[in-house]
């Protein structure tokens, strides 16, 4: 059976890739810290919240768990993000995207949990990243 | 006929070990550690920083897999060599921040690695050294287990300090 934290973290994922941040943000402890990919640590519910909104204004992003587990004080998972561009985003924080354009990542998260389970930190490394352009898909 | 060992016995039977080459003598790690707990991890740590190569590569798989930041590796074999070739130019030390265990076949860990160059290294896979050259960087790595072995070792840079 599931591990609970695990359950959590999987409608988590579900609100995230549905754009609920209404559902999202009870998931956060009102003092979380979430590091992105380039460094920045984004603080607080609204922080995070206002991210995201603005990604996905120009790209979409699914992520998929690909493997997740807790020892109860900590959450570590593997997960698949996938970014899609919806138009062109010349200013995306990992390079300029055209519409059509793909972006995986692979990467490894560590999410910390407070005594209720929202998340006080959320921190991704990433293993593996790779752009499949849509000009690349056409020219096949 | 079975008998228990003699002198004999037991020294052609380190020679045999011996035979197999330094850093490659497929002991278990001691059986009282459970694979997959924090004790057991950090035994391993504390034989990598002690270039105990003999002790940290019986923690691998023989067809274990290496992803790290400065090479793609697999076998025990091949990561000792690396890392032998390494620590001959570098100072290493790993301390382990963060553990989180899957049980007996997975674990998460953030690493912090020291390198120290002993000497110039301009060609490094992840970036040049000059001999003094201080760099650390915290690393998140995911080691997947099978029958108490890594059988996959995959490591992130999260950031450089």
């Amino acid at each position: 059976m599931e591990d609970e934290i695990v359950t959590r973290f999987r409608a988590y994922m579900a609100a995230f890739n549905a754009h609920d941040y209404a559902r999202l943000v009870d998931f956060y402890d009102p003092e979380v810290q979430l590091t992105i990919g380039n460094g920045t640590v984004l603080r607080g519910r609204q922080a995070i919240v206002d991210f995201y909104t603005n990604v996905n204004d120009a790209t979409t992003r699914q992520i998929e768990i690909l493997q997740a587990w807790s020892d109860g004080d900590v959450l570590a998972a593997e997960i698949q993000s996938e970014f899609r561009a919806l138009r062109d985003a010349p200013d995306f924080t990992s390079g300029p995207m055209l519409r059509g354009d793909r972006y995986y990542l692979n990467s490894f998260a560590l999410y910390d949990l407070g005594p209720d389970r929202r998340f006080t930190r959320i921190r991704a490394a990433v293993f593996r990243r790779e752009w499949r352009r849509l000009a690349d898909r056409q020219d096949r | 006929m079975s008998h228990d060992p003699t002198r004999r016995d037991i020294l052609a039977a380190g020679g045999a070990l011996l035979a197999l080459g330094p850093g490659l003598v497929s002991a278990q790690p001691t059986p009282a550690l459970e694979p997959g707990t924090r004790p057991w991890f950090e035994r391993y740590l504390a034989a990598f920083n002690g270039k105990d190569y003999a002790g940290f590569s019986a923690y691998y798989a023989p067809d274990v897999r290496f992803f790290g930041q400065a090479a793609t590796l697999e076998g025990p074999r091949a990561i000792v060599d690396f890392y032998r070739g390494v620590h001959a130019r570098l100072d290493e030390r790993v301390d382990l921040v963060t553990f989180v265990s899957g049980g007996p076949t997975r674990i998460m860990a953030e690493i912090r690695t020291t390198l120290v160059a002993r000497e110039d290294w301009p060609d490094f896979p992840t970036g040049p050294f000059t001999r003094g050259d201080r760099r650390q960087s915290l690393n998140f790595a995911l080691y997947e287990i099978a029958d108490g072995r890594f059988q996959r070792i995959r490591s992130a840079r999260f950031a450089r300090l």
